[in-house]
């Protein structure tokens, strides 16, 4: 018997076919058409990582921006390394959102706060609290969990081009994927009080 | 929710994971089976990841991107990029700038070249504008005194450069303009020196060209033979004297040398000097030749064969060539242009060149000679424009000319010579003894001589001595050596026409004298006719005689030449003697009109004056004036006006002197050992009422330690010694002893300034007060205007002293040498003894041994210095202050003015610099090392205001060229 539901793999949204070298290169040399290349190939990737860190939609989206912007400042002259680079200054442009917001929330005041910040009157007023319990949930787990689940679940995207994304072998990703989903599953409440 | 990291690795979490993502390898499905068959955790693991991969999913399709976000991303990225340009900061610029090199360097191509050539250009361009004016402004501030050397050696160098091409005007004037800013450049007055003389030397050798052409020239005229020679007769008439003069005249032309500057330079005017010879003139008439240069006759006398009375008349005349009129010359001129001459007396006068013609006395009759310059060798004759000229070296004979000079008679002159001198001499009678030995020497006498005697003895008198005329002048100069000579005159009366004039006369009357006799013998008339002729036979007789005495005393008077002599002894007029008059006068202003008069009065009697005059009246408002009169011997006169004059004050006291001559002569030349006596002195004097307010008031008050009383009693009585006069005084003792006296003093104000010293010393001066009313108009140091002085003498009590501020504070510190208490008691012991208060004394032991005394001592200032110096030689000085609280005023020195000296006496103190030991150096090392620190900071700084503004500018560029770049780029992208 199998009990792993036979799911359709999730879908790449912009495609399995990422800008070659020569588009990247373009792109370097002030090419506009090769740089909204650039952005339709790896802002979701980007906004991924960025989210998985902010944990916020407004910011990510920001965080993508600016690292297009130094791109396009020609922070690099490397057409070769192009992704890897964007998904450096990505994170660390995250990170440096996350460090700068004020007031900075560590992890005990995180757990001993009641949540207010989402409380709106209405139906769904439960599953948004919820929701948001379970985004702060995952931003208690190490980043490089929290990444590979948010480009997973984000994403959408497949095993290899998240290990892609990441730079980690296939194994690693999937132990960093198992050992984020398994320290959620273990945090009782989020199981007890979905709604 | 309790954290749950670290998170524990579980291989099932990454196999059901792996599953619920549909990853699953084919070997894990089958192990993941085969554990979820047999192990329920495994199963329950398996829910639990799958409820958690559902609310996952869930969860993350909220906030998955939108289908427009690439095109949200592209927009927001081209708006920041835009943004970004627009906030373009001066570090970036630099890193884009910094890139721009690098990649230049990098990939080096003919842009870069070009761009680095522009911006060096450019900066070049930018540096050089300031460089130019930098050297601009220092150009311009070069001194004047060099921009004009500088100037001056381009006109020194222009000068030379004339001088070498031989333009030696513009040379010298270039040198000269030099020379006139700078009198002392050596340079420019070498080449002016040089130009100069090339000039000379030109100009010498064009002259000499010149000249020679010039002779040549006429020389060729010259040797032409004569066309006709025109006669001409000149005829001129003056009273009875004719002058003919026939001229043989050739009409020769003669042009003058070329009109050449230089040559008439070199050709100087040989003027032609006519002389004349002619008897009978006196050699006195004329002067001798002055300035006349060595002459050389050129032409000798030519003998007129025709000339009737043998006279000569010889023109030779060399024509002198002039600026002006080169080829002419002004005797020749005159000679040829006849017509105007008048008479021979105008021809001699027109021949003669005035101040050289001399006279020769051996030759009779009238020589015209001509002379020229010897210096010059060529002459040549010129001539006027309508006149012919006589050529050189021919006589112009005169064929009746001279007939006319010779027609004077041969008569002889009858000259009347005196002369008049004044002679100072040593002594009288030697010089008039010498006088006569002079005039018999001359063949002449003393004709007569008196003298007298002045009061001093000094002789003086006239000598009248005669002459032969002929040796007046070698007397007179012989005279002149006796003594000094004052004065003299020549005087010289010619009686020849008087003389020949009365001797015909004297031969008419003597002709009709005869007639007359003879008609007296005829003796046929009647009686009356006959006592007619006697009559006037007798007039004529007496007529006779008395020319005959006349011409006998023009004869005498032409005979010898009368010399008056005036002779008088050295110092003549000074006085033997002198006596001095002299005149006092003055008014007195006084309180008591009457008493002054009277003590006047008594004064005379005193000095044995004698009164001429005394005088006292009322006048009609009940004042009083006096008049007094004395005549005062004169060793007397000194003593008897201090007296009169110390009754009051004295107002425009006047002394007059005369000084009489009193044996002869006049007072404006005293001789030093002139005797002078004094006369009896004249004193007028005034006396009038003093109510004038004073001009100055003085109010002194003084404190005195004597006797009020006694003290008051003498100032009064030597108040009149000092010219004061007490006008009032009280004195006033009260029941506490206090005494009291008032004086009031009316004195001159000259005299205050003496009298003041005289009231300041009777005690110490409290308190003075001048108030002065010095009125306009008046003259301000009217020394004879009234003053007074209000005088407050009063005696001291003796608290007084205590309580006054001390006028000298001495502050002593002393370390002891011995036992400080001991000591401090000894002195207060001494103190006691000199007399000296103490007022305070303190004795202090502190908790460290230190003994300290402190003694406050209170005496009079002339004994501070002597206490002071007791008290020094207590031990070590620590230190000595003295304030000295001094008075403006007569107290200033007061000795009895309290003094205060504060004493300290105390141990020596153990003591050790702060700033010793291991914590104050390391103190100090490390001072040292902070401000050697902050000294580089500071240097640092310096050097960071330096480089600031280029780095700032730097920046500025990178900061612009990124903009362009910026926006070059947007425009490409838009495009």
């Amino acid at each position: 018997m199998t009990l792993v539901s036979a799911r359709e793999p999730a879908q790449d949204v912009v495609g399995t076919s990422l800008p070659d070298r020569a588009t990247c290169a373009a792109a370097l040399a002030g090419d506009e058409a090769a740089f909204e290349t650039l952005i339709r190939a790896y802002g979701r990737r980007l906004y991924a990582i960025a989210f998985a860190i902010v944990q916020d939609v407004a910011e990510a989206e920001d965080v993508v921006q600016d690292t297009f912007l130094k791109l396009h400042q020609g922070r690099t002259r490397d057409a070769n390394n192009v992704p890897a680079w964007l998904m450096t200054v990505a994170r660390n442009a995250a990170r440096d959102r996350l460090r700068r917001r004020k007031p900075q929330a560590t992890e005990e005041t995180f757990h001993a706060l009641p949540d207010h910040g989402v409380a709106r009157p209405g139906a769904d007023l439960q599953k948004r609290e919820y929701h948001a319990r379970l985004r702060r949930a995952l931003g208690s787990l190490p980043e490089e969990h929290r990444t590979a689940l948010t480009l997973r679940y984000l994403e959408g995207l497949d095993y290899r081009a998240i290990a892609q994304t990441m730079g980690v072998t296939d194994g690693a990703l999937r132990g960093l994927l198992g050992r984020g989903l398994g320290a959620l599953r273990r945090m009782p409440a989020l199981l007890e009080e979905r709604p | 929710m309790k954290p749950t990291s670290p998170t524990p690795h579980d291989p099932l979490d990454e196999l059901l994971a792996a599953a619920v993502h549909g990853e699953l390898t084919a070997a894990q499905r089958v192990e993941l089976d085969a554990l979820l068959q047999h192990d329920p955790a495994a199963r329950a693991a398996h829910q639990e990841i799958q409820t958690m991969h559902d609310l996952l999913e869930k969860n993350h399709r909220e906030v998955k991107p939108d289908p427009n976000f690439e095109d949200r991303m592209i927009s927001g990225v081209r708006r920041k990029v835009r943004e970004k340009s627009q906030r373009e900061t001066a570090w970036g610029s630099a890193l884009f700038l910094w890139r721009g090199l690098v990649a230049m360097a990098r990939r080096p191509s003919w842009t870069a070249y070009v761009t680095a050539a522009a911006v060096i250009l450019i900066f070049a361009g930018i540096g050089f504008v300031p460089l130019t004016k930098e050297i601009n402004s220092a150009r311009s501030q070069v001194p004047a005194q060099d921009q004009l050397q500088i100037a001056n050696g381009g006109l020194i160098t222009k000068a030379d450069l004339y001088y070498r091409t031989g333009q030696y005007d513009q040379a010298i004037a270039a040198a000269k303009k030099v020379l006139t800013d700078d009198p002392y450049n050596a340079s420019a007055a070498k080449v002016f020196e040089k130009s100069e003389a090339a000039k000379l030397q030109f100009a010498s050798t064009a002259g000499t060209n010149a000249n020679a052409d010039g002779l040549r020239r006429i020389e060729q005229t010259w040797s032409q033979p004569t066309p006709t020679e025109n006669d001409t007769r000149l005829v001129t008439k003056s009273g009875e004297q004719s002058v003919v003069m026939d001229l043989k005249v050739p009409p020769v032309s003669v042009t003058a040398p070329p009109t050449s500057d230089l040559a008439i330079n070199a050709i100087k005017p040989c003027p032609a000097f006519i002389t004349q010879t002619q008897s009978e003139v006196s050699s006195y008439a004329m002067p001798a030749p002055v300035s006349a240069p060595p002459l050389m006759p050129v032409a000798a006398p030519v003998t007129a064969d025709d000339a009737v009375d043998k006279n000569e008349l010889a023109v030779a005349a060399a024509p002198a060539a002039t600026r002006e009129a080169p080829a002419t010359t002004a005797p020749i001129n005159a000679l040829s242009g006849a017509t105007k001459l008048k008479s021979g007396n105008d021809l001699k006068r027109v021949i003669q060149q005035p101040d050289m013609a001399y006279q020769d006395q051996e030759k009779k009759g009238v020589t015209l000679s001509g002379y020229v310059d010897a210096s010059r060798t060529y002459q040549f004759a010129g001539v006027s424009e309508n006149a012919p000229a006589a050529p050189r070296g021919t006589a112009v004979q005169s064929a009746n000319a001279a007939s006319a000079l010779a027609a004077a008679p041969q008569l002889t002159r009858k000259l009347i010579r005196d002369a008049t001198l004044d002679l100072e001499v040593k002594a009288y009678q030697p010089t008039v003894d010498t006088i006569t030995d002079l005039a018999k020497a001359d063949g002449g006498y003393l004709d007569s001589s008196n003298s007298q005697r002045g009061g001093n003895g000094k002789l003086q008198g006239a000598v009248i001595a005669k002459v032969a005329p002929d040796k007046l002048d070698a007397f007179l100069l012989k005279l002149r050596e006796l003594g000094t000579l004052k004065n003299q005159s020549v005087s010289t009366e010619d009686v020849t026409k008087d003389y020949y004039d009365t001797e015909a006369r004297l031969d008419n009357s003597r002709r009709m004298e005869t007639q007359l006799q003879e008609l007296l013998k005829r003796d046929n008339g009647k009686v009356s006719e006959l006592l007619q002729v006697e009559r006037e036979l007798g007039r004529v007789r007496g007529d006779i005689e008395q020319m005959q005495g006349q011409l006998k005393l023009y004869d005498f008077q032409v005979q010898y030449a009368t010399v008056t002599i005036s002779v008088a002894e050295k110092d003549l007029n000074k006085a033997a003697a002198y006596l001095l008059q002299e005149h006092d006068q003055f008014a007195l202003f006084v309180h008591d009109v009457e008493a002054a008069f009277s003590q006047a009065k008594a004064a005379a009697d005193t000095y044995k004056a004698q009164i001429l005059n005394a005088d006292l009246e009322h006048e009609s408002d009940s004042t009083m004036n006096a008049t007094l009169a004395f005549s005062v011997p004169p060793e007397q006169v000194d003593a008897f006006l201090a007296k009169v004059k110390g009754l009051g004050r004295v107002d425009n006291f006047t002394r007059t002197t005369n000084r009489v001559a009193n044996d002869g002569g006049d007072s404006d030349e005293p001789a030093d050992e002139t005797r002078t006596d004094k006369d009896r002195a004249q004193v007028q004097l005034t006396i009038h009422a003093d109510d004038e307010s004073p001009r100055q008031q003085t109010q002194l008050a003084i404190a005195s330690t004597a006797d009020i009383d006694t003290q008051a009693q003498q100032l009064k009585d030597g108040a009149a010694a000092s010219g004061a006069a007490v006008t009032a005084s009280s004195f006033e003792r009260e029941t506490d002893g206090t005494e009291t006296a008032t004086l009031t003093f009316r004195l001159p104000l000259a005299k205050v300034g003496d009298f003041m010293p005289v009231l300041e010393k009777l005690g110490r001066v409290e308190s003075l007060a001048v108030h002065r009313d010095d009125q306009p108009g008046q003259a301000a140091a009217d020394a004879n205007a009234p003053a007074e002085i209000d005088l407050r003498l009063h005696n001291v009590a003796a608290a007084s002293f205590e309580n006054e501020p001390p006028r000298q504070a001495t502050q002593l510190a002393v370390i002891s040498t011995g036992n400080v208490d001991v000591q401090a008691q000894q002195v207060k012991g001494d103190a006691l003894k000199a007399g000296v208060t103490v007022t305070s004394s303190t004795f202090n032991r502190s908790p460290d041994g230190v003994e300290q005394a402190a003694l406050t001592f209170r005496l009079p200032l002339a004994q501070a210095a002597g206490f002071t110096a007791d008290l020094e030689k207590l031990g070590k000085i620590e230190s000595l202050a003295i304030q000295r609280n001094d008075v403006p005023g007569p107290n200033s020195t007061d000795p009895n003015a309290p003094a205060e000296i504060s004493l300290t006496l105390h141990d020596e103190p153990a003591i050790v610099a702060e700033n010793r030991g291991f914590w104050p150096t390391m103190r100090h090392l490390f001072g040292g090392g902070v401000t050697a620190f902050l000294h580089s900071v500071e240097t640092i700084g310096v050097l960071a205001a330096f480089l600031a503004p280029w780095l700032a500018a730097g920046f500025g560029v990178a900061f612009l060229t990124r903009r362009a770049y910026v926006a070059y780029r947007l425009r490409k992208t838009a495009a």
